[in-house]
């Protein structure tokens, strides 16, 4: 329509474009600052006293434990896993990968019930369970519950920063009398430091976190299988707020802290979901 | 002028995105929450108009409960042309919603002790009692374990499932009872995880993950893969379930024509038909 005196037109153009992005932006950044704040004004004052009861020093020990557990676990699977669909071509790669990246889709409630399915009614479960490895309703259970839902993040993290390192560091190693393995450990293990620890970092993070598949597969007993996102579903169930906006708010603060040390460590955001852009 | 209204259109569209973020949040606050919308929408041939078309209610209603009150939004909608919106949770957790918040129109806990709590507060009125919730022992179909009356709960090796006493009206009326039989100390002591709702139970002994728990009795209706056992009359604790209108309903008449119509001949032969005893 403004056709008459274009250079003007397109000058306003221009500031309304910046403005509506300033102002949907301002609006997102408010809405989710105002939507945590709700949580931690309400739930620091009580902050301390919970910290006192039995049931949060319960559960943050609960969640610790897990979450490192399962980042641990994380890591052992996905180092050399990355490595291989990062290096080796082979027939098949494009399934494999995608195989990989199905947990991360799917809805936590519903990976609680195919692992207790497959822990719970299966011969392979029992054997486990007389072998010493119960899962169901047991920690062991969260552990697994948490490495099952977040491995793929911590796979995708590792593949994008191997997939950043030159190979022909690897070469020149074995130029130099290296062995594969050699290469590797001496090599590209000590320079995928920093995506290694971010995403740890990230890993442990959504470890804490993770609720549904785990009230699937151990339920959600007191003082049991309470983890912090437990004992906040538990608390916010039966009127308890104050008990359960501490745990929320020990969630928050948490997370925040982890999303810091990732940004610190070189990781961006993006990494995560599209699997580009890792730390070197 | 062309420009302002570019804007306001978009931050309304803003806010209207923002506001459905919130909602989605609200929602996401109980795992368990579903909108029934019972019949299609309006739109084909109204042949005559409905008392109450186009209108519709929120109804917090226990887990336990949401066979039969699906069923009674489905036929509500057809005489009354009036949507039954429910939020299903464990009872305290709906009266702490009800608390909180402040919205709804109508309250069917589980057992009367959450309806009396309610009016006590103020936040409902007087309900109505329409049907029995019966306690009874659940095991897994062919009842693995020999379990014939609540003293073999107790029993060395058995393995319990229970519902969280604090979040559920059966886990609250099964303690009870255990502990007025004496059986609770040996009864606990076997407890292998503990659930939120009474639904994950089910779960549970469908797949044979424990030897018994304690459920309602129409939990089985429809339920090939879990057995009864009856507790004798004499420890039972057996529960009326109760509608009632909350305080806070912005639309009394209609909420009080629900509620007589769950209470009424209609409700209670749905509950009959989904193995509940309905009160005479």
């Amino acid at each position: 329509m403004p056709t008459s005196r274009p250079a003007r037109s397109s000058r306003r153009y221009n500031i309304v474009f910046s403005a509506v992005i300033a102002v949907v932006t301002a609006a997102l950044a408010g809405f989710i600052v105002l939507a945590l704040a709700m949580v931690l004004s309400r739930g620091l004052p009580n902050l301390w006293v919970s910290l006192q009861t039995e049931e949060i020093q319960f559960s943050i020990k609960l969640s610790l434990y897990t979450s490192l557990a399962s980042t641990a676990l994380c890591i052992l699977f996905s180092v050399p896993v990355a490595y291989g669909l990062s290096r080796f071509d082979f027939k098949g790669k494009g399934v494999i990968t995608m195989i990989m990246d199905i947990p991360m889709a799917l809805p936590p409630i519903v990976s609680g019930v195919a692992l207790l399915l497959l822990f719970g009614t299966t011969e392979f479960g029992r054997w486990l369970a007389d072998a010493g490895l119960p899962v169901v309703f047991t920690v062991k259970g969260i552990v697994l519950a948490q490495f099952f839902v977040n491995i793929p993040y911590m796979l995708r993290i590792m593949r994008s920063t191997f997939d950043d390192i030159d190979p022909r560091t690897e070469f020149v190693a074995r130029t130099l009398g290296c062995s594969r393995f050699q290469a590797f450990r001496l090599v590209t293990l000590p320079l995928s430091k920093n995506g290694l620890v971010a995403g740890a970092v990230i890993t442990w993070a959504r470890a804490l976190g993770e609720f549904g598949a785990a009230l699937m597969l151990v339920g959600a007993t007191r003082l049991m299988t309470e983890t912090l996102p437990v004992s906040l579903y538990l608390n916010m169930s039966c009127g308890d707020l104050p008990l359960a906006l501490s745990a929320a708010s020990i969630l928050i603060i948490i997370s925040v802290l982890s999303l810091f040390i990732f940004e610190a460590m070189g990781g961006s955001p993006a990494a995560i979901t599209r699997g580009g852009g890792g730390a070197r | 002028m062309r420009f302002c209204k570019t804007r306001s259109s978009v931050s309304s569209t803003c806010l209207l995105m923002s506001s459905l973020l919130v909602f989605a949040c609200l929602a996401g606050c109980s795992a368990t929450e579903t909108e029934v919308e019972a019949a299609p929408e309006v739109g084909e041939a109204a042949v005559e108009t409905l008392p109450y078309e186009g209108e519709s209610l929120m109804v917090y209603s226990g887990a336990g409960l949401s066979k039969p009150m699906d069923e009674i939004a489905e036929v509500f909608k057809e005489e009354t042309g009036c949507t039954i919106k429910y939020t299903y949770a464990g009872s305290a957790q709906n009266l702490s919603q009800v608390e909180l918040t402040g919205q709804g129109d109508v309250y069917v806990p589980g057992a009367k002790y959450y309806s009396d709590s309610a009016v006590e507060k103020g936040l409902a009125e007087e309900g109505q009692d329409f049907a029995y919730h019966v306690p009874v022992i659940g095991v897994p179909v062919g009842n693995p374990a020999g379990i014939t009356c609540l003293e073999d709960l107790g029993n060395d090796g058995i393995d319990v499932v229970f519902a969280d006493p604090e979040a559920a009206a059966i886990g609250k009326a099964g303690k009870k009872m255990l502990e007025n039989a004496g059986l609770w100390e040996s009864v606990s002591a076997n407890f292998v995880a503990q659930t939120p709702t009474v639904n994950e139970l089910v779960v549970y002994m469908a797949m044979g993950q424990a030897d018994a728990t304690i459920i309602w009795e129409d939990n089985i209706a429809g339920v090939d893969d879990v057995e009864i056992v009856q507790i004798a009359d004499e420890l039972n604790d057996i529960k009326t379930i109760p509608v009632c209108v909350l305080t806070g309903t912005t639309n009394h008449d209609l909420a009080q024509a629900f509620a007589d119509f769950v209470a009424g001949e209609e409700g209670k032969a749905i509950y009959a038909k989904h193995g509940f005893r309905p009160v005479e």
